[in-house]
């Protein structure tokens, strides 16, 4: 279970060239709307105002969320050009409290890869760290390669009754056929 | 006789000028929208206008730029929107749910390296329809669909 402010996100190779962005960001996004059923209270608002994706310093998106997006919010977008191996990412966001919650990456590889997790809360420096290879682009294939079986190779027995034992009973129209 | 003649008269007259009323211009409601317009309910125009000005009232309809939607929403609370549209046109949208108190769901502002393929989830209040403004260069225009919130075999 992750905790609150917590993300995770994958960059995705599509056939036509471009990449994919897609982020969760863990946060409850309580509208202040809601009672709380033990104690009867409005729970209090919390909810993301802003969030910005930075690559390279350069922001390639901004999202102004409203009080109604759902719980845990998720955030996609294609990209023109594919991040470059090395580049810097940085997703950060703005609550209605005003706190701000930066996550720093590096990427490696290919840019089809998922990035370890480093959470930074109320702070701006920047450290970045590892990525770790676990890119689904590359493990699609090995893993439709292994339902590649060739049928003439299984060889099923044939079951065969012992001769000593009586014949199963069975019911037939014809009573003649009916084994007793 | 006299008589006869002059009643027949005015009511000649009378005829003529009623006709000659229902050919002056008229004015019906919603006359300075066009029909290709995008007309807002009027708790949205209010946010649209804060985002984009009020100079642009003028919403254009367009077909190029969709609203991917589930037609019925099983769950409210997430309901899965996507919008789709052709690449270096739009440099900002905004999506709005009718219903919710506060209708803005998302307003989004996009660079030269993003296109127009952005996908959000937000939660409706109940059957509603989704709005999309995006300004363009040439103004803005805009998008409409219509999402069922159904609870078991039927809606709200």
């Amino acid at each position: 279970m992750k905790k609150k402010d917590e993300l995770k996100f994958r960059l995705s190779n599509l056939t036509s060239g471009l990449q994919v962005f897609k982020c969760l960001i863990f946060h409850p996004m309580e509208t202040g709307t809601r009672r709380d059923k033990k104690t009867g209270q409005f729970v209090p608002a919390d909810y993301i105002e802003t969030v910005s994706v930075f690559i390279n310093g350069l922001q390639y998106i901004q999202f102004r969320l409203g009080k109604y997006i759902s719980k845990n919010p998720y955030i996609s977008f294609e990209m023109s050009e594919p991040v470059q191996k090395g580049s810097r990412l940085q997703i950060m966001w703005v609550d209605n409290k005003g706190d701000k919650t930066v996550h720093n990456y590096t990427i490696e590889y290919d840019a089809t890869v998922v990035m370890n997790k480093h959470t930074e809360k109320m702070q701006h420096n920047i450290n970045s760290c590892h990525a770790l290879n676990k890119s689904r682009y590359h493990i699609i294939p090995k893993s439709n390669h292994r339902f590649s079986i060739c049928i003439d190779d299984i060889k099923i027995p044939k079951l065969k009754t012992p001769s000593h034992l009586p014949k199963p009973a069975g019911i037939c129209k014809n009573k003649s056929y009916i084994a007793k | 006789m006299k008589t006869k003649f002059n009643n027949r008269r005015r009511f000649l007259k009378t005829g003529l000028a009623l006709s000659l009323l229902g050919h002056l211009p008229q004015r019906p409601a919603f006359s300075h929208y066009a029909h290709n317009d995008l007309v807002l309910p009027q708790q949205l125009q209010g946010i649209v206008d804060d985002l984009y000005g009020p100079d642009c009232s003028h919403i254009k309809l367009t077909e190029r730029f969709k609203i991917h939607l589930p037609d019925i929403a099983e769950n409210n609370a997430v309901v899965s929107m996507r919008v789709e549209g052709p690449k270096n046109e739009v440099s900002s949208f905004a999506l709005l749910a009718a219903v919710n108190p506060e209708p803005l769901l998302c307003h989004c502002l996009l660079s030269e390296h993003t296109d127009v393929s952005v996908a959000v989830r937000g939660k409706v209040l109940r059957s509603t329809d989704i709005y999309l403004v995006a300004q363009t260069r040439s103004g803005l225009i805009g998008a409409k669909r219509h999402v069922k919130y159904a609870i078991g075999c039927g809606g709200v």
